[in-house]
């Protein structure tokens, strides 16, 4: 048996600036969702674990070692944007979700 | 509190401090720059433990730098004395610009000055005596930041693609229920995790 994905509309690719990340409403769920150079595009949980606040789009993406990472703006934790792991503190880790561009839009699968 | 407010001042340390604080306010460096201007040499603010300090004499201003308190405190070192406003702005500019160019990043003065080869004396050198060559591309630079200042707060409010930024979500006008208060001392402050159950939200607090 096979799951389709149902995929939900959130913005247009440009409405994320390169290298930044913006915060999207998904099934009442905050889905962080970032652009890295003009056509990568990750998404992840907003809610950073160890802070409870919904701000992990609003932190500066960078790298550490090969890993992409996100570095939470309050307690500067790192999570990996392929994985969702937190480099300091794994049990603090955050879902991964799909994501992908049609046509100048960004959608976000969270099922 | 200077010549405004006390009976020892002897310049306008308020005065001066506002006009220094409106000058490089808008200056990128590799660290956070305090300055303190006092009025007289009983030195109410402290200026000998600041970046940039100044104290104002019976003839004009005492320039002092690379001072900090702190966990490593360091006595700033007199710069110039019985200088000028003008001439000790021009030095600030010097000083501050050779800083913002040679330090690295977040190196505060202090730092900067201890591992300065040559020490004051090579300070001295470059920025006094013109031993570089650089003082007035310096004083140039120094001007251009001042001349170019913007209010990044006003920019950021009044520029359509920076308030995108201030949404809580792209897709929604709904508000972040993760943002709770509480009140304490008749305030409203952000609730800790184990206060979300009595916590309000902004609006909410706003309203009772």
């Amino acid at each position: 048996m096979t799951t389709t994905q149902t995929w939900t509309d959130i913005c247009a690719v440009n409405d994320i600036l390169p290298s930044t990340g913006v915060c999207a409403l998904v099934e009442n769920r905050h889905v962080a969702v970032f652009r890295l150079g003009v056509d990568q595009f990750f998404a992840i949980d907003n809610v950073d674990p160890k802070s409870g606040a919904s701000v992990l789009s609003r932190g500066l993406i960078g790298n550490l070692g090969d890993r992409t990472v996100v570095a939470s703006p309050l307690y500067k934790n790192h999570f990996d944007l392929r994985t969702g792991e937190c480099l300091e503190n794994p049990e603090q880790s955050v879902q991964v979700y799909r994501v992908r561009t049609d046509a100048g839009r960004v959608s976000v699968a969270v099922n | 509190m200077g010549s405004t407010w006390c009976r020892y001042g002897v310049g306008d340390s308020v005065g001066l401090a506002v006009e220094l604080e409106h000058r490089y306010k808008g200056l990128r460096s590799p660290h956070k720059i305090k300055f303190g201007v006092s009025g007289c040499t009983r030195e109410c603010a402290e200026a000998q433990g600041k970046d940039i300090g100044i104290i104002a004499t019976e003839k004009g201003w005492n320039l002092y730098i690379c001072g900090n308190g702190g966990m490593k405190p360091r006595h700033a070192e007199l710069f110039g004395s019985d200088m000028s406003k003008k001439d000790m702005v021009r030095m600030i500019d010097r000083v501050l610009m050779f800083y913002v160019r040679t330090a690295d990043c977040l190196q505060r003065t202090s730092t900067w000055r201890e591992n300065l080869e040559g020490g004051l004396d090579y300070l001295k050198d470059v920025l006094i005596k013109d031993s570089l060559g650089l003082c007035a591309e310096l004083e140039d630079q120094m001007q251009h930041v001042v001349n170019t200042y913007q209010c990044e707060w006003k920019t950021a409010v009044n520029g359509p693609e920076t308030r995108k930024r201030f949404h809580s979500f792209v897709n929604s006008d709904k508000a972040d229920e993760h943002i709770m208060f509480v009140k304490e001392r008749g305030q409203i402050r952000p609730a800790r995790a184990d206060e979300r159950q009595s916590a309000v939200t902004a609006v909410e607090a706003a309203i009772s």
